[in-house]
């Protein structure tokens, strides 16, 4: 809910319907227009009247879109100025088609914006503060200040990205962003691992055949230093409110959608429900990293975009699938309140024992396979296609090295690196170090090398036991540890007039990394979504997102043990015991109804097996860290070995 | 929030039911819009189908595949031109306007039109088949203050009170319209006004004119009745009839605004 779309008194009879229907958190956003015209302090008085009721508020504190305000809450005078602007890859302006009202975005570098945009976040904190001086301590113990990607992601051409969402080039190509992106080009490449083996060598990073590399990074730097500079204006200010990072999608405001929206307004009709459905599955696959750890994705669904039009079944649908591939990565679905009410009483308790167990972590999306891109919301090209045109939101688009530092990231299974990243040493020793353990990383014979990390690169190779094979594409493979590295000749991929190469190649790499989808659907229109259970076994979601009922064959690669789910998710004792007493077999044949999701658990002793058999390699590499770690601090002249070098040889 | 625009507030009280039309089967498909660029479709778009398959296809091999649709392109210049020219519109209804007028005005179609089974295969000259062929949301209130000779009556300023009753507590919805244009649209905020008075609608009228420096006309009616009307593109006659047994109520009664309803619930213009 809103707190600015009430009036105070109205408002406080809103906060204490959703308590009463059990509801004790709630999410707002806070338009910078509102926050600028809020003279008679109606945030102050809604975080007052929410912590009165004990209710957790979660302020949504960065530019979004996709809320009913006009601009989306973007001053006017922000906007009427052109150098405000951001320009897409075509040097048109960004628009958002939204109600009230349709806007241009403005540019997140532009110098007028970024002054106008630390007076917002400064009023944000004279507001939190004055809550502090009015009210009782403590009040704002249950206030969380959320910090999301804004509007770097928007920055997309509306007809580059119709047949997936991160197509083409993402990036602001205003005036101001091109003069900020010059200097941080001079300033990242006078650093000295990129002027060797002459000074002279810097330049050939900063050639007009850079561009677009040099673009891809800028972007996203300047996303991560946003986020940073927020989060560290909030830590430093408001010292008693937690700070928390969110990747929000608004599937109905993105420029993947824009033209059906604006198609869909133009014959009054309902809004492309399978086009919204399958932007969710975008946001599920890219994840994005701020202060060092991934940030949850989350998506919104607005009371009165696209979403609303939808009919119950439909609306339905995209929450659950929502909550399935988004709370199973510590994210979720934010709906509006009266939309969610007018929903049934057995569905919204369905979805919220879901939501339930996926935010306890008894199911979780584990995403075993990792797409290292320059920029995360730009093209990965025909490779990322290709993984995820099979795997879906088994795999996962990076855009930092820091993404295969987490848990998460110690958890995937295969790497492919994006041909357009430059990888310095630093990067290519944590690559290597990363593959020992039990990985498979597919790096590409790249000019994209600083001098080091190509001396890294030798060095290790040099050493290493290689194999030259060609599936689609010419690759060398190496053993390292208990891991292998693929360097494949992107150049042939980048000629290559058929995509059966890079079908070719993705397969080859998912046979090294022995990854496979946990099974499969005699009809495709059908979508399975598999998530790993805490303790054993998984859960299997079929989903169907047709208007009629489908029935299909669920295949397996070999005879599992299958029962429903459905009912032990809403009980609170769901599933305490791996143990299945379902039938066994290999193929089930299943009726799965319109708009509807099949929820099954899984008993696969195959699939347990191999997954010990990796967990096992994975502790042996993390005893080996601990004891560099120890090491290093307890012996003192004791250098870490370099990546592939075992100390005690 | 301060009356501007309340959109969620607009669709609820002037479109309760969103999309009355959608009990169509799906062999009764309505036409099949398209973007084009250079002959090859950019972006398909049909209620309640999916055509993502058809993109990047040339649109000769998709009216071919569908000939019994009727099919309406338009160039992705010309909708981009309009997208961004309708920014300066005050809200997306006026700009969902414009674009839509562009699609009528430039838009080409093709296939067989069901209605007269006249073949269409016109090449963006015949405007009245792609008007026939877009669905357009409609309000009887918003379209006679938009589009009718009220237009030419009204002053160049004035705002529309509606009080909805019949609930527990009454909805109040003001539209305040500028040079013929919507221009606010919301609750109103009567949190300055007395609890008594805020329920004496005269009082509520004469202080939203004071505030907002117009004429406003009061509307009272039974919400039930609203939402009736609503769903009617042309309930004038009823609303007549209503005024005259005291079930709407003008406030203040004004002879000019009584004679235009009675003129357009009996005569019908």
């Amino acid at each position: 809910m809103n707190y600015w779309e009430f009036r105070p008194t109205v408002l406080v009879e809103r906060l204490d319907d959703l308590l009463k229907k059990g509801v004790t958190e709630v999410v707002s956003f806070v338009p910078w227009q509102a926050v600028e015209a809020d003279i008679s302090h109606a945030l102050t008085r809604f975080l007052q009247a929410a912590a009165e009721r004990k209710i957790t508020v979660q302020l949504v504190v960065s530019p979004e879109v996709g809320i009913s305000y006009p601009n989306s809450g973007i001053p006017r005078d922000v906007l009427a100025k052109s150098e405000c602007l951001a320009l897409n890859a075509e040097g048109k302006p960004c628009v958002q088609v939204s109600s009230p009202n349709s806007h241009t975005l403005p540019s997140l570098l532009a110098p007028e914006f970024q002054k106008r945009y630390q007076s917002y976040l400064q009023r944000v904190d004279h507001f939190l503060l004055d809550v502090m001086r009015r009210s009782e301590p403590g009040v704002l113990d249950r206030v969380q200040l959320v910090l999301t990607g804004s509007y770097w992601k928007y920055y997309r051409v509306p007809s580059q990205c119709l047949v997936t969402a991160f197509d083409g080039m993402a990036g602001d190509y205003s005036a101001a962003a091109g003069m900020i992106f010059r200097n941080r080009v001079e300033q990242r490449f006078s650093d000295p691992e990129f002027c060797e083996p002459s000074p002279a060598s810097a330049n050939r990073w900063k050639q007009k055949s850079m561009e677009e590399v040099n673009r891809r990074w800028f972007y996203q730097q300047s996303e991560d230093q946003f986020r940073t500079k927020a989060g560290h204006f909030f830590n430093r200010k408001a010292l008693s409110v937690a700070v928390e990072q969110m990747e929000l999608f608004s599937p109905e405001s993105d420029p993947a959608f824009l033209y059906s929206r604006v198609l869909s307004h133009v014959s009054n009709a309902k809004a492309d429900f399978t086009k919204l459905a399958g932007l969710v599955d975008e946001a599920a696959t890219h994840r994005a990293q701020a202060s060092g750890s991934s940030v949850a994705p989350w998506v919104n669904w607005g009371a009165t975009g696209s979403f609303a039009s939808l009919s119950m079944s439909e609306k339905q649908f995209l929450i659950l699938k929502g909550i399935l591939l988004l709370a199973s990565q510590s994210g979720g679905v934010l709906v509006d309140s009266e939309e969610w009410f007018s929903l049934s009483d057995s569905f919204r308790r369905k979805a919220e024992s879901l939501a339930r167990s996926l935010g306890n972590g008894e199911y979780r999306l584990r995403q075993r396979v990792f797409y290292w891109n320059s920029h995360l919301w730009s093209s990965g090209g025909g490779l990322w296609d290709e993984l995820e045109g099979r795997l879906g939101s088994l795999c996962r688009m990076i855009a930092s090295e820091e993404a295969l530092r987490g848990e998460e990231g110690m958890d995937a299974d295969l790497l492919v690196v994006d041909p357009s990243l430059i990888l310095t040493r630093s990067e290519m020793v944590h690559l290597l170090t990363w593959t020992r353990g039990g990985r498979v990383t597919a790096i590409p014979r790249s000019v994209l090398y600083t001098e080091r990390a190509r001396a890294e690169l030798s060095r290790v190779t040099n050493g290493a036991q290689r194999l030259d094979l060609h599936v689609g594409v010419p690759f060398e493979l190496y053993t390292m540890g208990e891991g292998k590295l693929v360097i494949y000749d992107s150049q042939v991929l980048d000629k290559a007039e058929s995509l059966e190469v890079h079908r070719q190649f993705i397969q080859a790499l998912m046979g090294l990394g022995a990854i496979k989808n946990p099974c499969v659907m005699s009809d495709s229109r059908l979508q399975v979504i598999g998530l790993e259970r805490r303790g054993g076994g998984r859960g299997i979601f079929v989903l169907n997102p047709q208007q009629r009922a489908l029935e299909s064959d669920l295949i397996f690669p070999n005879d599992v043990c299958v029962e429903d789910l459905g009912q032990q998710l809403q009980n609170s004792d769901a599933g305490s015991s791996a143990e299945l007493s379902g039938v066994s077999a290999q193929k089930f044949h299943l009726e799965v109804p319109p708009c509807g999701v099949l929820p099954m658990q899984v008993l696969d002793v195959q699939w347990e097996d191999e997954l010990e058999r990796r967990q096992a390699a994975r502790l042996a590499e993390q005893a080996d860290r601990m004891a560099e770690s120890m090491a290093a601090g307890a012996l003192a002249g004791w250098n870490a070995p370099n990546a592939g070098e075992l100390p005690w040889n | 929030m301060e009356l501007n625009q309340d959109w969620r507030k607009l669709q609820s009280t002037f479109f309760p039911s969103a999309f009355p039309m959608r009990k169509q089967a799906m062999d009764q498909a309505g036409p099949i819009l398209c973007i084009e660029d250079r002959g090859t479709a950019l972006a398909l778009f049909s209620e309640g189908g999916d055509l993502s398959e058809w993109m990047g296809a040339p649109l000769d091999e998709i009216r071919g595949h569908f000939p019994s649709r009727v099919v309406i392109t338009i160039p992705q210049s010309t909708m981009d031109s309009s997208i961004l020219e309708s920014l300066g519109q005050a809200h997306l209804d006026a700009q969902v306007e414009g674009w839509r007028s562009t699609v009528v005005d430039q838009g080409a179609i093709f296939g067989v039109s069901k209605k007269s089974g006249k073949k269409a295969e016109s090449n963006g000259s015949d405007q009245e088949l792609v008007e026939r062929h877009l669905q357009r949301r409609r309000h009887f209130l918003l379209d006679a203050l938009k589009d009718s000779w009220w237009t030419k009556v009204l002053p160049s300023a004035f705002g529309i009170f509606l009080r909805l009753e019949g609930g527990n507590a009454p909805k109040d919805f003001l539209l305040v319209y500028r040079k013929g244009k919507l221009e606010q649209f919301g609750a109103p905020d009567l949190t300055f006004l007395s609890s008594d008075r805020r329920k004496d609608s005269a009082d509520v009228v004469k202080y939203l004119a004071d505030r907002f420096m117009l004429p406003v006309q009061g509307v009272l009616v039974r919400e039930e009745d609203w939402n009736l009307w609503s769903e009617q593109p042309s309930p004038w006659r009823e609303i007549a009839w209503g005024v005259q047994s005291s079930r709407v109520q003008l406030v203040p009664l004004r002879w000019g605004v009584l004679s235009i309803l009675a003129t357009r619930g009996m005569l019908g213009f």
